[in-house]
């Protein structure tokens, strides 16, 4: 003899918030289920891009990014994706490009959508620098300018002194609003699998905090995160629009996890980036479409002091002293730029975070896959 | 009276001749930098600063800088016998040229050995510089360096393991070591130190068991 089923008090409100689901989808958003909503406000004058990073598997998951990426940009015409690197996993023969690159991201391509790469540990020089759809002009780094903003993509594999002081006058030598740095190692991470690039972190963070860049995208790390911003630089690991670290924040990193704002490591996932004035935002979105972070940050507020690195901080500072100091790396006077900007909020580390979390509720009370 | 032997100077590289290969294979030391084959796409990067003096790093190790150079200079000679490099969407393209680069060079230098290039005064300056660097270290630093190294065996002139990932080498410890010519970098494999040559993806030489066995 089968039970009643028992009518609780948490099933009525599963059951509730389910039937209000399903009306928002048929009536607010037409085709798109409510999970899958645009947070960014598609302003007429705006930078529009994608982010991805660990991509190139070639696996389901990858596809299934892919083929997400491309229905937000039915919706969100994003016009060019940043690649963190680890294009290409196991093996650069020409089907590789084919199976982890042209075929994945094939709706995109035939948009007209254009992908700019930077090279991560599992990318062949060789190959990628040469491949003109990645945009690299035959070089480990290089720059673009994109209206208000300055690309910056990086060769995080290889930081030569040579690199670095491109980079430093790269930098000095930008007038633009927005100055974006993206590169493979993320150099402040709570992901246990690498972590912070401590090393990396010693070298470069001085030239972004010196020469004001705003925000900085990473790989690397199979997850998303969004770090508290670190002397005004506002740092995203994106590593997982191929590659899955799942559970990876659960093993713990305790001091690290401090510097976490945001984070999901359940699911493969992609950025949608809009720069519109003073303002970026951003949505993270998951494989199956959900909104897993997203918010807006403001050029203009003081800047959030940094910890100190990873180890022996004694050891480590004066290592970089003795190579900041030592005349290897001559960082230009802020002054040398060509043009000084008027605009007052350009001062270095100027930046704070709104979040906007309302538009989440759905997704995280549901649990929706 | 026996007659006074007349002293010899052994025999010594030209300058003139050390000079004219660095001028040729070190962009860097001549004031152009990246600009010679990795300037950026929009940005043209003015003349680096002295980053390591050309000089002082010739003087040091004269005979690895000459190696180094004669290298190149032969990378660059089997290089202008095939099709000029340029981005392309045709990544069979790029295959094919690489790998034509490869052999080419390889049978060039078929006769080289490990140690042709790291001389062994610059094997003994080398494994100095990266045994401070790591001993500069925290614990967790010095195992990252041997973290996600390829663990395969491998000679002179083999091409590196492509399906493998390539060793990050720590950025300070890059700044220690001499500087190098676009077409050479240094990476580790196992526990070795190798000269990876980045176009044609093949190791030039190496110096084995830099790394010790715990930051392996």
């Amino acid at each position: 003899m089968s039970r009643a089923p028992v009518l609780t008090a948490r099933r009525v409100r599963v059951a509730v918030v389910l039937l209000a689901v399903t009306l928002a989808s048929c009536v607010d958003t037409g085709p798109w289920p409510l999970w899958q909503k645009l947070t960014l406000p598609l302003r007429g004058d705006s930078v529009r891009f994608a982010v991805i990073g660990d991509s190139g598997t070639g696996g389901r998951q990858q596809y299934e990014v892919a083929s997400r990426m491309a229905e937000f940009h039915e919706r969100y015409p994003f016009d060019f994706v940043l690649m963190l690197g680890d294009n290409m996993y196991g093996g650069e023969e020409p089907e590789d490009f084919d199976e982890k690159f042209t075929r994945p991201y094939q709706a995109l391509l035939s948009r007209g959508v254009a992908f700019y790469a930077a090279l991560g540990n599992h990318d062949l020089a060789a190959q990628e620098l040469p491949f003109e759809p990645f945009h690299m002009g035959g070089k480990r780094y290089y720059t673009f300018v994109k209206g208000p903003a300055q690309f910056f993509a990086l060769d995080s594999n290889y930081m030569d002194p040579e690199q670095l002081e491109w980079l430093a006058k790269a930098l000095s030598g930008s007038v633009a609003p927005w100055k974006i740095c993206f590169f493979h190692h993320p150099i402040y991470s709570s992901g246990r699998r690498h972590g912070s690039e401590v090393d990396l972190r010693l070298l470069v963070e001085p030239l972004f905090v010196r020469y004001g860049v705003n925000v900085v995208f990473a790989g690397h790390e199979h997850l998303y995160e969004r770090m508290k911003p670190q002397q005004g630089i506002h740092y995203f690991t994106s590593g997982g629009a191929g590659k899955l670290s799942r559970n990876d924040f659960a093993k713990g990193r305790p001091a690290a996890d401090q510097l976490r704002v945001a984070g999901f490591d359940q699911d493969r996932h992609f950025m949608l980036i809009e720069i519109a004035g003073d303002q970026l935002y951003f949505q993270a979105i998951s494989r199956t479409g959900r909104t897993i972070d997203a918010g807006t940050i403001y050029r203009g507020e003081a800047p959030v002091p940094a910890p100190a690195p990873r180890g022996s901080p004694e050891k480590r500072a004066s290592g970089a002293e003795r190579f900041l100091a030592a005349g290897r790396l001559r960082l230009p006077e802020v002054g040398e730029r060509p043009v000084v900007l008027e605009d007052g909020g350009h001062a270095l580390h100027d930046l704070r975070v709104a979040y906007d979390d309302a538009h989440l509720a759905a997704g995280v009370e549901l649990g929706l896959p | 009276m026996m007659p006074t032997p007349v002293m010899r100077r052994p025999p010594r590289v030209a300058p003139a001749l050390v000079l004219a290969l660095l001028l040729a294979c070190f962009p860097a030391c001549t004031g152009h930098g990246a600009s010679a084959t990795r300037e950026p796409v929009t940005h043209a990067p003015a003349a680096p600063g002295p980053i390591v003096p050309p000089l002082k790093q010739t003087l040091a190790a004269p005979d690895f800088i000459v190696h180094t150079a004669e290298y190149v200079a032969l990378h660059r000679r089997v290089a202008a016998r095939l099709p000029a490099a340029r981005s392309t969407d045709d990544a069979a393209r790029i295959t094919e040229r690489r790998k034509a680069l490869a052999a080419g060079i390889r049978a060039e230098r078929s006769e080289a050995r490990q140690g042709s290039v790291f001389t062994p005064q610059m094997e003994t300056r080398l494994r100095h510089t990266v045994r401070a660097d790591l001993q500069s270290r925290a614990p967790d630093d010095r195992a990252a360096v041997g973290r996600e190294v390829p663990r395969v065996p491998f000679k002179v002139n083999d091409p590196y393991p492509e399906r493998e990932p390539q060793a990050t080498v720590p950025p300070t410890l890059l700044a220690s070591l001499p500087r190098l010519p676009n077409e050479l970098e240094y990476r580790f494999c196992d526990r070795h130190l190798i000269l990876l040559d980045v176009d044609a993806n093949l190791i030039v030489d190496y110096i084995p068991d830099v790394l010790p066995q715990a930051a392996s």
